[in-house]
């Protein structure tokens, strides 16, 4: 698509969104499948926002399900809800999808190509990253990416090469761009809480107190290990990769001067040089692997490091607030 | 031809037919007199059918395309295919038969070209195909099709038939009524199976008959076949008279009956033989069959020695040979021996000829794999126990392989001299007698039946002993072999009576006389062996034998000393493989020996090797694996040679669990301390496995089976939980599979809870001592019940090895901790910087190929520029 990406600079979420995401990836917590929906809103370029006004969620894969049914049967069930949904005049533009994720873990490839799928059909498609285990904890974590108009194209290409890499100065910072999200009630709802917030006074939880530190930070770091694990796998395997293209291009060069030598001598004794031969063909390049889960992982790697500094940063904050009330 | 042979027949069929035809009828008429078993059968020899293979073939060939003719008349083409195919069919069968005639019988190609010319006829006439049905114009289509394929190969002869119009006319009103199947026109090709003179004689005279017809050339004009027919009708008188004469002779003596009778009454069988050694028998003996046992001798020969030896030779001369009747000569000596004896020629003579009875028996199994019939293993073990009497009892006959036969002395009765060896027998019989064992089936009763023919073997074999040892000729080597033969048929029982003697030596059991104890009696012949053997091979079988008996009886020490000075371990990959499998069951046992004394570490080792790559069974030649496909046949069936038999095996599951077991108390008390340490090492992969798979499961349910117990034991462990390590371990499941097989039970499982006790301690001092500042040693013996001293030594042990970082404060008894250990964060940050290492080193290496190939670029540039001469 031709047309300027991204005029849209931030994400609006109604609060109806907002509530349906988080009751659904709070209750559909089960082992391996991570819960996804889909939301629906509208582009409002005079503000140059995404506002995302409903949602539902997607059943997950039932263990013994035909993936090829499974998704006639999403499609089908995706249709419908929207058509009821425009029945009851909810905008029925679909502007991306939302999942779950513990610790930021969600870069992964097929992540990156549904939301490539969203971003086809609706430019300013994004996704909404859910953390549930930082909302136990006392903080919402929500949290919007889209495609960079690169990794898009690049998407469209599906060359994930080192030298397409090189070309568009790809980096794996460049793979999302994060929006700024802000929330937004209509001024009913916001009476509503209001009232609410009189009625029942807040508790006064000192989650975010907590200064047990060690279980976070370990977790972070296993992860981070395996991060790193898949890291040596891909480059044990541009190396091997390397290796065989020079070993390719070394006999190609040796084959191509002992030829030069042949035809030399030829030409001296007044014979007709050896026929041109079609070298790509008898020494053929290894193919080149694709650079994109290396991206992924760095990219994964980046978000993980970044996690832990801000946790570290906070952590030091509590401690250092708890030692000077302890000094006291 | 020896004299047995009877002349007549022979020469009376020799001047009636050609040569050609008598090796063709030579069979038809040896056979019957050989055969024949049933007196009755015998009485009505003419109805019965005995034809060579040709004539077979061809009576089949023939009667298949006449069925062909009268198919083709009604029209019926489904089964006229049918009958064809059945022909091609046949005729394939027949082709080696008509290979040696040189080319095809001229019916059968008449009555292909006649199909074909049918068919064709058949195929053109439209209106005719049109209504038929439709299995029928499908038969009709694809019979043309084949048939077209077909007569290819018979071009040229169906070309030759066409040709011959003689034939042709002789045959075409045959055609017309085949309800006269033999009229003079068909004889050409067919009189042979339609005899007119003697329907009720169609015996071998019309068979034998018919394929002498076919060798001649009996197309050559059709007023031969009228003289021809003559001919054959002359021979049929002939060879009917031979027939007669011979069924009317071989009557009275029916030999098969004879042999019968013999075997099983030899008085009746010396006097029956007599009879039939009268010089008129005048059977036909074929080359290479016996001699018929009523012409041993002939009636008047005077029985002396050297006629014996020359009988005997002559008996022997066709062992080994094509078509020999095994069953017979075993027969046949026997009942030499018995003329033998009762003419008295000599103990030594008499030897000589029971060893080759005993060799014909051997012999009796033609193939290696299989295994003696009962009753012949029954003759096998008797004869040998004859020879082994006869030559205690004459202590003056030398029986020795060094012998040669042409220095045998049969009449000396000083100085008896007879080749062979009664040692390699007795070996040989030994060996047969494992196989047997191989063969039959381990959970049946018959394998029961067979294995009680073991305390036979070992009688024979205490005998032979005894009567080696009063030898004072035998070489020490040949005593080597026989305590060796002794030592591998007493090593491996468990001696109950003294091993109950030691226990309680007060228990006055009587001692039954000749039990003694099996150690003082391998100790005796080992060490018999250890000095006097010169090859190694028994010198090492006899050790292991011994290493394996200590082991058997918990004499852990002496039979670990004398492993260890063997120094077997270093050479037996370059043994034999039955000793290698010997050396397997040796150190499995000595594994077992180390466990039930309580040397984990040494069970461990000794059973690391053959539990390890999960091919025990194969180790131990207890069974084959199935999976394993890469092997021959040949590979295969060797293998299957070498099995032990059943009442020999180590039994799998207790050596696998004791394996795990042992690995488990070495392994977790390991895998707790270096729970963090990236470099560990695993010491037994085997473990690791089932730990990981019982991991891998989604749901654990409780243990089943034996592996499920010592993973859920050791998970148990983990935690320093003894008491279900124990209960895992020790209950009535694990008591049936496994405890129960270990004699002296009891005290192997107060061992195992002991130690299953101080590993825990070990492994909860290793996971938990983290969390504890100073723990009192009394509540440590408490919490394993083990005694305080024990706990105090071990903890201090820790201490010593550095595996524990603390310190033992004895006016409080307490073990007081100094934390020095990372904390698990620490530890798991320390492993993502070596992680972080690693990927440096190889972005550093990618870095260095980018840069490598940028400087062969470089080369090959300057190289381009005479880069050559600047390096010079």
């Amino acid at each position: 698509m031709a047309a300027p990406l991204a005029p849209t600079d931030h994400v609006v979420v109604d609060g109806v969104a907002l509530l349906k995401i988080v009751n659904h990836c709070e209750q559909a917590q089960s082992g391996y499948e991570q819960p996804q929906g889909v939301m629906l809103g509208m582009v409002n370029s005079l503000e140059k926002s995404l506002e995302v006004t409903n949602c539902f969620p997607i059943p997950p894969l039932q263990p013994q399900e035909d993936q090829q049914k499974y998704e006639e049967k999403l499609y089908k069930y995706q249709m419908d809800m929207m058509r009821n949904y425009r029945h009851v005049n909810i905008d029925s533009l679909v502007v991306g999808f939302y999942q779950s994720a513990y610790f930021g873990t969600f870069v992964t490839s097929a992540f990156l190509e549904s939301l490539y799928e969203y971003q086809e059909n609706v430019q300013e498609s994004i996704v909404l990253v859910y953390d549930p285990l930082k909302t136990s904890q006392g903080f919402l974590s929500l949290r919007a990416f889209r495609l960079t108009t690169e990794s898009f194209a690049m998407m469209g290409t599906e060359d994930f090469s080192s030298e397409s890499l090189r070309d568009t100065k790809m980096t794996f910072e460049r793979l999302f761009e994060e929006l700024p999200i802000c929330f937004r009630n209509s001024s009913l709802v916001n009476g509503l809480l209001c009232e609410l917030e009189e009625r029942n006074p807040l508790r006064t939880d000192c989650h975010f107190l907590d200064i047990g530190t060690s279980s976070v930070l370990e977790k972070s770091v296993r992860l981070l290990m395996n991060a790193g694990e898949d890291f040596i796998k891909e480059t044990n395997g541009q190396i091997n990769y390397l290796r065989q293209y020079n070993r390719t291009i070394q006999m190609r060069n040796q084959y191509v001067s002992r030829r030069e030598e042949e035809n030399g001598k030829r030409k001296q004794r007044g014979e007709p040089p050896l026929p041109e031969e079609d070298l790509s063909r008898q020494f053929k390049l290894p193919p080149a692997p694709s650079r994109q889960t290396t991206l992924l992982t760095s990219s994964q790697v980046t978000r993980y490091s970044r996690q832990l500094n801000e946790f570290a940063a906070q952590s030091l904050a509590k401690l250092f607030a708890i030692q000077s009330l302890q000094q006291k | 031809m020896s004299k047995f042979f009877a002349g007549d027949s022979e020469s009376e069929s020799e001047s009636s037919v050609s040569d050609e035809e008598e090796q063709e009828q030579k069979p038809t008429i040896a056979k019957p007199a050989f055969m024949v078993s049933d007196e009755e059968e015998d009485e009505d020899e003419g109805k019965r059918e005995v034809k060579s293979a040709k004539v077979k073939r061809h009576d089949e060939l023939k009667s298949i395309v006449k069925q062909l003719k009268n198919q083709q008349k009604i029209h019926d083409i489904s089964k006229v295919l049918a009958s064809f195919e059945e022909l091609a069919r046949i005729y394939e069968k027949a082709k080696k038969v008509i290979e040696r005639e040189g080319h095809a019988p001229m019916f059968y190609v008449r009555g292909i070209a006649e199909l074909m010319d049918y068919i064709e006829g058949r195929w053109e006439d439209r209106e005719w195909r049109s209504t038929m049905n439709k299995i029928n114009s499908k038969s009709l289509h694809t019979l043309r099709q084949k048939l077209r394929k077909y007569t290819r190969d018979f071009e040229d002869d169906i070309r030759y038939v066409k040709e011959n119009p003689t034939a042709d006319t002789d045959s075409e009103p045959e055609m017309d009524e085949p309800e006269a199947p033999a009229p003079s026109g068909a004889e050409i090709f067919r009189k042979d199976s339609f005899p007119r003179e003697e329907p009720e004689q169609k015996s071998e005279s019309d068979e034998s008959d018919s394929e002498k017809s076919e060798g001649d050339d009996f197309w050559s004009s059709s007023g031969s076949s009228e003289s021809d027919d003559d001919e054959g009708k002359d021979q049929d008188g002939d060879i009917k008279q031979i027939f007669m004469k011979k069924s009317t002779d071989a009557q009275p003596k029916e030999p098969g009956v004879v042999k019968e009778k013999i075997s099983k009454k030899p008085r009746d069988k010396q006097k029956l033989k007599k009879d039939a050694s009268a010089p008129d028998g005048d059977w036909v003996v074929k080359p290479g069959q016996l001699p018929e046992k009523g012409a041993l001798f002939p009636k008047d020969t005077e029985i002396t020695v050297a006629a014996c030896v020359k009988k005997l030779n002559e008996i022997l001369a066709v062992r080994g040979k094509k078509g020999t009747n095994r069953r017979e000569q075993i027969a046949l000596i026997g009942e030499l021996r018995e003329i033998v004896r009762k003419h008295k020629l000599g103990p030594c003579l008499e030897a000589k000829i029971l060893f080759s009875l005993i060799s014909a028996v051997f012999d009796y199994n033609q193939k290696v794999s299989s295994s003696m019939m009962p009753e012949i293993w029954e003759k096998c073990t008797s004869t040998m126990d004859e020879i082994l009497t006869l030559l205690e009892e004459n202590p003056s006959i030398l029986a020795s392989e060094n012998i040669p036969e042409d220095s045998e002395n049969f009449e000396d009765s000083e100085n008896y001299r007879v080749r062979g060896c009664i040692l390699t027998i007795f070996e040989k019989m030994d060996d047969e007698y494992t196989k047997i064992l191989q063969t039959s089936d381990a959970h049946a009763t018959e394998y029961v039946d067979r294995l009680k023919d073991e305390g036979r073997i070992c009688q024979i074999l205490e005998h032979l002993q005894r009567f080696l040892e009063s030898r004072t000729a035998t070489p020490s080597q040949e005593l080597c072999r026989i305590y060796l033969k002794r030592i591998e048929h007493t090593y491996y029982k468990y001696d109950y009576a003294s091993v109950r003697r030691q226990s309680n030596p007060n228990l006055d059991e009587p001692v039954v006389a000749g039990a003694d104890e099996t150690r003082r009696l391998i100790d005796d012949l080992c060490k018999f062996i250890y000095t006097h053997d010169k090859t190694d091979r028994i010198r090492a079988r006899a050790l292991l034998c011994h290493v394996y008996h200590h082991a058997l009886h918990d004499r852990w020490f002496e039979a670990r000393d004398l492993m260890l000075m063997s120094h077997m371990q270093d050479t037996i990959q370059h043994a034999d493989i039955p000793l290698q499998i010997l050396y397997n069951r040796t150190m499995v046992q000595l594994g077992f020996c180390a466990f039930r004394n309580g040397y984990i570490k040494d069970a461990h080792q000794a059973l690391n090797d053959v539990q390890s790559a999960n091919k025990s069974k194969e180790l131990l030649a207890q069974g084959m694996q199935m999976r394993n496909m890469e092997k021959t046949a040949e590979q295969e069936k060797t293998e299957k040679q070498r099995l032990m038999p059943y009442h020999m095996h180590i039994n799998l599951e207790l050596l696998e669990c004791i394996y795990l077991v042992s690995a488990m108390l070495i392994e977790i008390p390991y895998l707790v301390s270096h729970e963090f340490d990236t470099r560990r090492r695993m010491i037994s992969k085997q473990f690791h496995y089932q730990m990981k798979m019982s991991d891998r499961q989604a749901l654990l349910g409780p243990p089943e089976n034996m592996r499920e117990h010592v993973v859920a034991a050791s998970k148990a462990m983990k935690t320093g939980d003894w008491k279900a390590c124990v209960k895992f371990l020790i209950n009535e499941k694990m008591n049936q599979k496994v405890w129960h097989l270990l004699p002296q039970a009891d005290r192997v499982r107060e061992m195992l809870i002991s130690k299953i006790k101080e590993e825990s301690l070990r492994t909860y001092m290793f996971a938990f001592s983290p969390v504890y500042d100073s723990v009192s040693l009394p509540t440590l013996a408490e919490m394993f019940a083990l005694d305080e001293t024990c706990v105090h030594s071990i903890i201090s042990k820790m201490i010593l090895n550095e595996e524990l970082m603390a310190s033992l404060d004895e006016p409080s008894s307490c073990v007081v901790m100094h934390r020095t250990e990372p904390s698990k964060l620490q530890s798991l940050a320390l492993q993502l910087s070596e992680k972080i290492i690693n990927i440096t080193e190889l972005n550093e290496k990618i870095a260095e190929f980018k840069t490598n190939r940028g400087s062969q670029n470089t080369y090959q540039r300057q190289q381009g520029q005479g880069y050559q001469s600047w390096v010079i």
